[in-house]
């Protein structure tokens, strides 16, 4: 259990990072990277990936969306046809990137367990 | 198995971050538009917007930018470099996708952005010369060096901004239509000159009347299509004296009977773009200085076509409006002067059949020979497809818009060029350079003289107390009627062998009225020595010069009611006739027609937001006038409906013709224009009642919303449906897609003072607090005091920013 909240943190922590020099796609390499480096249950590798950059997204963009007033992200919403509602827009961010790290962090874990470890 | 399962994820993961990172459809590169760091969401501000104390730009000297609480930047500068690329460097900063989106479609490159759908588009601004065009001003601007340093150091303040720029910080709809800016040159500021010019000009109906003349003949054409309405009050005044003709035309032949075409005619200036100005001499007004009132309008549109600047240097301090991709001040004031422009809507686009020797189209006929033409290939790249080449002809009547190859239905094989006076170099930055600058009337004459499309008319004002308005433009020395019909191109009297001379162009200095006025009217009346062609406006002019000549101690209050005033002069001119028409009618007690004609017996002419007379009017006049035209629903070519003012003497002197016969009537009883007003009120009645039913408000402000659109159409980035008076034929014309884009106020004297109120905001941020900031003050036609600062005085800045030179 500990472990999957270290994951959790660390790809956090580390796309937070990287991500001010490169491009968004790097969460997925992050999410890999952790998993590759740290095995454990492939069950559950999906959600380090998932939550660490879930919960880091959700809350950098929930900063900006209530620093902004929640006025930029009322208008993504009508855009995109999405509920017109404070932090819908966030959640929906967090979800997506949420889930292609998701894959990425679950692709470490299973290139990690090709070779038995 | 341990192997297809990572083969497995590693595609499912490489296949949806490849997805993530392209735009498919309409849709953004998805990845890169959600993510919180790079994408959209950095484009959202906070409330209070982060001006940094410091900036360290290219300048030749410290300079200074205060912006003000509604973020007016008011830039100090030492010198000439200084300012211009200040205001390039400020004005990217906050407008400069729209800058170049303008510029774009301008250039016809729209494909490169959205892909195949803008070819059609984008063939037609090639066709008509818009590239063309700029490319010829770029040259003559460059030869003159004041003009080419102040664009040069305009270009080198934008491209600092654009060279700052990264992945995060570059503007929202860049990341949402995923493309990127690109260097900024001289032609881009010049293509944008040529946008206004297309925008202000394409009034021109050469097509229209040809089919029309065709279809009615031409007594009945000049009937209904006369070149002066009765009552015409012209800018000048009647009886100003002008100087006789002074240069040679040879008089050629109305060519009425060239063959209707079904060219799509390209886009045109709405009929309702148009704008108010007028200066009040001091001898009317509370103060005893004059008073100059400016309301352009034109397609309303966020980021909004305005941006509010000040502008000092040694040499200057001016204070107004700025186009976003132009350097100096377009429409405002100094300490010593104010201006402001209304369109002149003379006619300087005129149509020319052309005849080409053979399919090479390399010869066409002019005057009895052969003449060349020059090939010019238009390269017009289209986003994820192969680049498409145009061939575009050029004459010495201008290109060769239409021919078989582009916008041609069925059979027809005419060749059609256009001749435009915005084909012709001009350097027009000089005059707003000028103009900036100028101290006396000396200055504003002077400055107009390298003023030449699209024609404006130029009110002034100055602490003098001398008032003035010129019709300044670049326009043909006419013989009658000529270029009213498309011509024929290979006849010599046809082409344009004059253009009136500067000075002869209509102006007038303190008339003894007291004040000057322009609103699109005709400029001149009937003893103008050339023959004046155009679209003009017949009912908001004369309201403007009623309530002028009624009006004594004016003061700036009174000249906010002024522009914001509703009252429908056409409604009180041609009312009454429909009423005393729909009352010859048996009319039931209760029926709707009943309803409708008692709510407009008791309307008083204006259209305020919360009365349902106005919108009875205006559902009663549509459909009077398509009941009138039903004749011409159905042709395949471009026809035009009559003015109000010739309808309504056509109503009264021949209301038995066979116009009047309703056509879509099943039981044939002959109409006339008595009966069929009627009809109209019957429609009318039904119509209100459906909106009441359906819970659509009935009332004029919400029938007359109207939407500030977002320069891509995208719903989510405009302010949909303004609730607000205003009427075309008022002088406050809101007639939704236009509008007063900006109005503005300025009682001169020792020092100026001034109001305006524009609707949008200084931001073009669609994330920013301050991209629609004024929207609702202007639909409540409410101002903001301007804050006109000096070297003393700088008290009313909220955000200083000191720029640093590099060096």
């Amino acid at each position: 259990m500990k472990i999957i909240l270290l994951k959790i943190a660390l790809i956090a922590v580390i796309s937070f990072g990287l991500q001010f020099f490169l491009p968004w796609w790097i969460i997925v390499i992050v999410a890999f990277a952790i998993e590759l480096l740290f095995g454990g249950k492939t069950s559950l590798s999906f959600f380090s990936g998932f939550y660490g950059i879930f919960i880091y997204w959700l809350i950098y963009a929930s900063i900006i969306d209530i620093q902004n007033g929640f006025l930029l992200s009322k208008k993504i919403a009508a855009l995109f046809h999405l509920p017109q509602m404070p932090l819908i827009v966030a959640l929906v961010t967090a979800l997506i990137g949420g889930i292609v790290a998701g894959l990425g962090s679950l692709t470490g874990n299973l290139f990690r367990k090709m070779f038995n470890v | 198995m341990k192997i297809l399962k990572f083969i497995g994820s590693l595609s499912v993961t490489f296949i949806l971050v490849f997805v993530m990172n392209m735009k498919i459809g309409v849709l953004p590169p998805l990845g890169k538009f959600i993510n919180p760091v790079n994408g959209f969401w950095q484009n959202a501000e906070k409330a209070e917007p982060e001006i940094s104390a410091e900036l360290k730009l290219n300048v030749n000297t410290s300079s200074k930018i205060i912006y003000d609480e509604r973020l007016v930047p008011h830039i100090f500068a030492e010198n000439m470099h200084d300012l211009y690329f200040l205001q390039g460097y400020v004005t990217a900063s906050n407008r400069l996708w729209q800058m170049e989106f303008q510029t774009h479609a301008a250039a016809g490159r729209v494909s490169e952005i959205i892909g195949e759908k803008a070819i059609p588009f984008d063939r037609e601004q090639r066709r008509i010369g818009m590239l063309f065009s700029a490319e010829n001003a770029v040259k003559v601007f460059e030869t003159d060096t004041l003009s080419k340093q102040i664009m040069e150091a305009y270009t080198e303040g934008i491209n600092a901004y654009i060279n700052s720029l990264t992945e995060k910080t570059v503007p929202l709809e860049y990341k949402l239509l995923d493309y990127k800016p690109e260097q900024w040159t001289s032609l881009k500021s010049s293509l944008l000159l040529k946008f206004m010019a297309k925008m202000l000009t394409a009034n021109e109906r050469d097509f229209e009347n040809t089919n029309m003349v065709n279809l009615i003949g031409k007594e009945k054409f000049d009937l209904l299509f006369p070149d002066y309405f009765p009552g015409t009050d012209p800018i000048i005044p009647r009886g100003t004296a002008f100087d006789s003709v002074s240069v040679h035309i040879d008089t050629g032949k109305v060519f009425t009977e060239g063959k209707q075409t079904t060219y799509a005619p390209i886009e045109k200036t709405d009929a309702h773009i148009g704008s108010n100005n007028w200066a009040v001499s001091g001898s009317k007004t509370a103060s005893g200085k004059p008073i100059l009132c400016n309301d352009p309008h034109l397609k309303l549109s966020l980021p909004s076509i305005w941006y509010e600047i000040q502008l000092t240097a040694p040499d200057v301090n001016v204070y107004g409006v700025s186009l976003p991709g132009s350097p100096g001040v377009v429409i405002g004031f100094n300490d010593s002067v104010a201006w402001g422009v209304t369109n002149a809507s003379v006619d300087v686009r005129d149509w020319y059949e052309i005849t080409f020797k053979d399919n090479s189209k390399k010869e066409y006929l002019f005057n009895e020979k052969w003449l060349n033409t020059t090939a010019r290939v238009e390269e017009i790249k289209v986003r994820g497809e192969n680049t498409f080449y145009d061939t575009v002809y050029y004459t010495h009547l201008g290109p060769v818009v239409f021919e078989g190859s582009f916008n041609a239905s069925g059979s027809q094989q005419q060749n059609l060029a256009l001749k435009w006076t915005a084909h012709s170099p001009s350097n027009e930055l000089a005059t707003f350079y000028l103009l900036n600058r100028a101290k006396n009337y000396d200055d504003y004459e002077h400055a107009l003289t390298f003023y030449q499309c699209p024609g404006q008319n130029f009110v002034y004002a100055d602490a003098q107390n001398n008032i003035a308005i010129w019709q300044q433009g670049r326009f043909p020395a006419r013989w009658k009627e000529q270029g009213k019909f498309i011509m024929d191109g290979s006849v010599k009297e046809n082409e344009w062998q004059a253009i009136i001379p500067q000075k002869q162009n209509p102006h007038v200095k303190n008339p003894e009225r007291g004040f000057v006025s322009s609103a699109n009217q005709h400029g001149v009346d009937e003893t103008y020595p050339y023959y004046y062609l155009g679209m003009f406006e017949h009912y908001r002019n004369r309201r403007i010069n009623n309530e002028l000549t009624r009006m004594q101690k004016i003061s700036a209050d009174s000249m906010f009611l002024l522009q914001n005033d509703n009252y429908n002069l056409m409604a009180e001119e041609n009312l009454p006739l429909i009423l005393e028409y729909a009352k010859r009618n048996e009319l039931k007690n209760d029926s709707v027609e009943k309803l409708v004609l008692d709510a407009l017996e008791k309307w008083d002419y204006t259209h305020e937001a919360e009365m349902i007379g106005p919108t009875a009017f205006d559902l009663w006049w549509k459909q009077y006038t398509t009941f009138v035209w039903d004749e011409f629903e159905d042709k395949p070519y471009k026809l035009i409906k009559p003015h109000p003012s010739a309808m309504l003497r056509f109503m009264k002197e021949f209301p038995n013709d066979k116009l009047f016969i309703h056509q879509t009537t099943k039981d044939r009883t002959p109409k006339n224009a008595v009966n069929l007003s009627y009809d109209a009120f019957y429609w009318t009645g039904l119509k209100i009642n459906e909106l009441i039913t359906q819970d659509e408000h009935p009332q004029w402000g919400f029938q007359n919303a109207i939407t500030v659109e977002h320069l891509a159409r995208i719903p989510a980035f405009s302010f949909n449906n303004l609730v607000t008076g205003g009427y075309k034929y008022a002088v406050n014309a809101v007639s939704p897609p236009n509008g007063p884009s900006w109005r503005m106020v300025v009682e001169l004297g020792d020092k100026p003072k001034a109001w305006g109120v524009y609707p949008g905001g200084q931001s073009g941020n669609p994330g920013s607090h301050n991209y629609t900031a004024f929207v609702e003050k202007w639909a409540k036609s409410e101002y903001y005091e301007l804050v006109f600062m000096n070297k003393e005085n700088q008290a009313q800045g909220k955000y200083v920013q000191q720029i640093i030179p590099v060096k």
